[in-house]
């Protein structure tokens, strides 16, 4: 294993620390509240049997949070799957609105943290890419990433995906921060894994603003057939 | 005879408000806060024994509370609830605190708080 594959690999398995770390702490969070709601029940029940009244709106609300963590947790699994299949095939059709989905679903809690607004805008249809989702995902990640580490509470991240055929951009814009360094070595990650996928990076600093294009060629109508 | 006093501190609104609504039946005067500011601020309102805070939380972290409650509240007593093992207790004044491993039962949780205030197993005031 020589130096660059060494880096290359140890980026990619910062990713997926991440990823899990995250995840693992969702699910501990999920499964401790749904733990000490169904204690709650079994409380109130205890209190039925001795002969107390327990009104049904009070049932209604803790069956409304066990319903509403359940929902939370099966959206996490459903992402780690989806996350955990990306590198079976290097080479497949990759949906860019559900690949940035599952990324804004698995670092949910790191933007929590982060403080900071976000807002996406979706393609109105889904349009694939030919390529790794890990790439895709890793990408986008690293660049989200980058954003957050700029932001500070309460600003402002927009995402948007943008079709410009032949190509599908993922456009990352955020404050533009005032330490370079992390950004240059972002920005050198990132365009390397483009060119794995035959796609580019383009940076923009306006003002206080810094907008990251993706930009990723869409799987062929040659191809799809 | 005065019940223990607590304030739970957590991010995760539907877990605090459970865990309070759990110790208040239990005897126990338990308040839910969700922010390290909500916190700061009931903890200039009001008296508490104890502080059970989640270490890693938007904001206000947990290690910023502990450091304001050591200086600006000596008496109340720190509990702090961590989801990662402990690996994460950096500072000196989180390694001073006392720790309680999430996932944990209510029971693990009461039976910490009085042994932190020194009370007989079974008496929570």
């Amino acid at each position: 294993v020589n130096d660059g594959d060494f880096s290359s690999c140890s980026q990619e398995l910062a990713f997926f620390g991440t990823v899990t770390a995250a995840v693992s702490h969702e699910l501990a969070n999920i499964l401790l509240i749904v733990d000490q709601v169904g204690g709650l029940l079994g409380d109130l029940a205890g209190s039925v049997a001795s002969g107390q009244n327990v009104s049904s709106e009070r049932l209604n609300v803790l069956h409304d949070r066990i319903t509403r963590q359940t929902q939370r947790g099966i959206e996490q699994i459903k992402a780690l799957n989806r996350f955990a299949h990306s590198i079976d095939e290097p080479d497949q059709p990759v949906g860019v609105n559900s690949q940035v989905e599952t990324v804004l679903i698995l670092t949910r809690r790191l933007l929590a943290h982060a403080q900071v607004e976000l807002s996406v805008r979706w393609l109105e249809e889904e349009i694939s890419l030919k390529g790794s989702p890990f790439l895709v995902m890793n990408i986008f990640f690293i660049t989200l990433n980058e954003a957050l580490r700029t932001a500070g509470k309460g600003d402002l991240i927009e995402v948007e995906l943008i079709e410009n055929h032949p190509f599908v951009t993922i456009v990352v814009d955020g404050p533009a921060g005032t330490s370079p360094v992390s950004g240059e070595a972002m920005q050198d990650r990132v365009h390397i894994l483009a060119e794995e996928l035959g796609g580019g990076v383009k940076i923009r600093t306006e003002g206080e603003r810094r907008r990251i294009h993706l930009q990723f060629p869409r799987e062929t109508e040659l191809t799809t057939l | 005879m005065k019940s223990m006093r607590v304030l739970l501190v957590d991010d995760e609104e539907e877990l605090v408000l459970t865990l309070a609504e759990r110790l208040n039946s239990r005897g126990i005067d338990a308040r839910a806060a969700t922010s390290g500011t909500d916190a700061l601020a009931s903890l200039r309102e009001n008296r508490f024994d104890i502080l059970v805070v989640d270490l890693k939380m938007p904001g206000v972290s947990g290690s910023e509370i502990i450091k304001i409650v050591e200086r600006e509240f000596p008496q109340v007593r720190i509990l702090l609830v961590t989801g990662h093992g402990g690996s994460e207790l950096e500072e000196p004044t989180e390694q001073r605190s006392e720790v309680l491993l999430k996932p944990f039962k209510i029971e693990d949780l009461i039976a910490k708080m009085r042994e932190m205030l020194n009370l007989p197993e079974g008496c929570v005031m």
